[in-house]
């Protein structure tokens, strides 16, 4: 009887979310869609919530503005759980769905980039936000990205430490993963041309809970900072770790660690760390400051660098949509190519001397337990 | 009646399916539904293979998308470096996956129970930091990309509907053989080993050998899925072989049924179907996908499928008429009236 009851109920409740997730949206004439894929569950849903709500935030303000042409923007999202073969698959659906005119996604570069054959041969926009693996953009003509690249944020860091600081002796801890190789490739490859010394390059796999095998030895070879390609909270483990073991140096980041995440959990062993941003939540550039309200006031709560990229993917994409005639797939990247100088919270980006954006970057530290903008 | 009617009747829904999934592509024409379509193929033959192991054997391996990442990199390595065509790149990475699959089975099939399922879920986790940190053959998290499209003979497979028959080949040819392995004095061991190991030595079935045989096979499946996923998708990368996938392979099992062909098969289309349905409740869809299982634990503990032997009887083959039944999985419990 029980599981009569279960089975049944069970069945009907399947077939009203069946029913929920097919009713169809509004009349296909007047909108023009855009896909959204990205983690919305699975390890980077934290990332891939950012994407939905800024990318929702900046699509409804311009169809409060009056839409495109007084035709509405409708956003289509897709969970792609951060798995590459489900990002093959939402780029295959919104590929078969005439009305989808562009897509914008996804987080990760293993993602994207499994996905990006599918788009090329639809000749369909895609607009990561934060798909940083240099390769991402030479699959294609289609491909776009809004985050710099670790072969220009790697270097801008190299030059920073070497030449402005005047540190010779540098050591290297990075996330094995994608990301981390080639931020750490770059970095190395530029600080040994201006004639650093290299100490060790060590990698971590992602998960990592105990680093002091690689601190030790670190600490032994006595470096004058230590370069250190990691997500929060790998970083602020592996800098409570070197505290503890009473190892102080100079440590650099790229812009991955610039989170109020870092401060809460490193503490004390965070301050001072020299970061090099996309983004900085108390940047004084107009376009910033005016993310930073929108979205304070939309969602009470501070954005970070992935919700900025991904309001500045959109914002790009409703920039390119807006030009005349752009009303096809075919036609949106040559639109994206033209805008000049977009001002996006990110700083100011164009994609006319190829798909990689170049960004100018903050220096940015942490200084009482706050980031605030570096100045000697 | 002539005996070649009476065969051909009594094969008629094989026939009937087959003649289905033979002329799919033309009532499918959306490519997205035809992706979906390849991708249960690739999982069909994964679990089955797993059920090799899992279902025929009872022996609990929970690493098994080890296999289909060592299938999958040795494929793509083999055609790319070593230039060799496709059909022998696939039939290497079956044959590579299959060796490694007889070297975690000569050591560890001594162990038993829990021990044997963690040396599994050890040589998973072994592999996928392997990959991952073997910069230079693997190329680490950055993946291995632009893995050429298969062409078998001549035949160029680069549209949907050439790798929805390729896959289509690969599921038939594998429900085939394993149908006839099983249907030997392999199969009957294996049963045999399942119900009562002790019993089955006392007869002269040598266990440890049988197992190692099972083992190194499913291993070759899931190498030759892999090998297909790579050329397939045209990009690998560590993470489409970490744990997960092999959970995932273990609830597709756990749902369809074990013991018989159908069930995995059955199982991997309702898993792959299910968030594909619902992925337009976004974030919700793992809350479906989820309670799909849940409801399935409650009400059908041995799977949609699971305990009974359906025939896969191909009488043309089969000349004997035999009732086959087998017992529940010793692992189950008894079914209550």
């Amino acid at each position: 009887m029980f599981k009569r009851l279960v089975l049944c109920s069970s069945f009907l409740f399947l077939a009203l979310l069946l029913v929920v997730s097919a009713t169809p949206s509004a009349n296909a004439a007047d909108t023009i869609k855009i896909g959204l894929s990205a983690p919305l569950t699975g390890d980077w849903a934290e990332y891939g919530n950012d994407f939905k709500r800024s990318v929702t935030m900046v699509f409804d303000a311009a169809n409060k503005a009056g839409g495109i042409d007084g035709k509405q923007l409708e956003l289509v999202i897709l969970d792609s759980r951060g798995d590459p073969k489900e990002s093959v698959l939402i780029a295959e659906k919104f590929v078969a769905n005439p009305d989808i005119i562009a897509e914008i996604g996804d987080f990760s570069s293993s993602s994207c980039m499994a996905a990006a054959p599918v788009y090329e041969k639809a000749n369909m926009v895609q607009l990561s936000p934060t798909s940083s693996h240099m390769d991402f953009t030479k699959k294609g003509k289609n491909m776009f990205r809004v985050v710099t690249t670790q072969g220009i944020e790697g270097p801008f860091n190299a030059r920073w430490a070497v030449k402005d600081l005047g540190k010779k002796r540098i050591a290297t801890v990075y996330i094995n993963n994608d990301w981390g190789v080639d931020a750490n490739k770059y970095f190395v490859e530029e600080a040994e041309k201006l004639g650093a010394e290299i100490l060790t390059q060590e990698a971590f796999v992602p998960g990592e809970k105990d680093f002091t095998a690689i601190l030790t030895k670190i600490k032994r070879l006595k470096p004058d900072l230590v370069y250190l390609p990691a997500f929060y909270a790998d970083a602020a483990a592996i800098l409570n770790q070197a505290k503890r073991m009473h190892f102080k140096t100079t440590v650099m980041a790229p812009g991955s660690l610039f989170s109020e995440k870092t401060i809460e959990l490193g503490g004390q062993a965070v301050e001072g760390i020299l970061v090099a941003a996309n983004y900085f939540s108390t940047d004084p550039r107009p376009a910033a400051q005016a993310f930073n309200k929108a979205y304070q006031a939309a969602y009470g709560k501070k954005p970070n660098m992935f919700a900025a990229l991904a309001y500045d993917a959109a914002g790009l994409m409703v920039a390119a949509l807006k030009v005349p005639g752009v009303d096809s797939r075919a036609k949106v990247r040559p639109a994206l190519e033209g805008l000049k100088g977009y001002n996006g919270a990110t700083g100011s980006i164009s994609y006319a001397n190829g798909h990689d954006p170049q960004k100018e970057l903050l220096k940015i530290t942490i200084k009482d337990g706050k980031w605030v903008v570096y100045n000697r | 009646m002539p005996t070649f009617i009476r065969t051909l009747l009594a094969n008629l829904p094989h026939i009937a399916l087959l003649a289905l999934a033979l002329i799919l592509p033309a009532i499918i024409k959306n490519q997205y539904h035809l992706q979906v379509v390849i991708f249960i193929g690739i999982y069909a033959i994964l679990v089955l293979s797993l059920n090799l192991l899992n279902g025929y054997v009872g022996l609990l391996s929970i690493g098994h998308a080890a296999f289909y990442g060592i299938g999958a990199y040795a494929s793509a390595k083999l055609m790319m470096e070593a230039g060799l065509n496709f059909p022998l790149a696939m039939s290497g990475a079956g044959l590579i996956s299959a060796g490694f699959g007889y070297l975690l089975a000569k050591p560890t099939l001594k162990l038993s129970g829990i021990y044997l399922t963690l040396a599994t879920l050890g040589f998973n986790m072994i592999l996928f930091l392997v990959l991952q940190s073997w910069m230079r053959f693997t190329n680490g998290p950055l993946g291995i990309m632009s893995i050429p499209a298969p062409s078998v003979f001549g035949w160029e497979i680069t549209e949907k509907v050439d790798y929805y028959y390729l896959i289509l080949f690969l599921v038939v040819m594998t429900l085939f053989s394993m149908q006839r392995l099983l249907k030997c004095r392999f199969g009957r061991a294996l049963l045999a080993i399942r119900e009562d190991q002790l019993a089955a030595e006392a007869m002269g079935v040598h266990a440890a050998r049988y197992k190692t045989q099972a083992f190194v096979l499913a291993a070759f499946y899931a190498g030759i899925a892999g090998s297909f996923y790579a050329h397939f998708v045209k990009f690998i990368s560590p993470d489409s072989f970490y744990i997960n996938e092999s959970f995932i392979l273990l609830a597709m099992l756990a749902l369809g049924g074990q013991g018989n062909l159908i069930g995995p098969v059955v199982g991997a289309a309702i898993l792959i179907l299910v968030p594909e349905i619902f992925r337009s409740l976004q974030e919700y869809r793992m809350i479906v996908y989820g309670s799909v299982l849940v409801i399935m634990m409650l009400v059908r503990r041995q799977g949609l499928l699971g305990g009974k032997a359906y025939s896969l009887r191909l009488s043309y083959f089969d000349k004997k008429k035999e009732k086959e039944y087998i017992r529940g999985d010793k692992f189950l419990p008894e079914e209550q009236g």
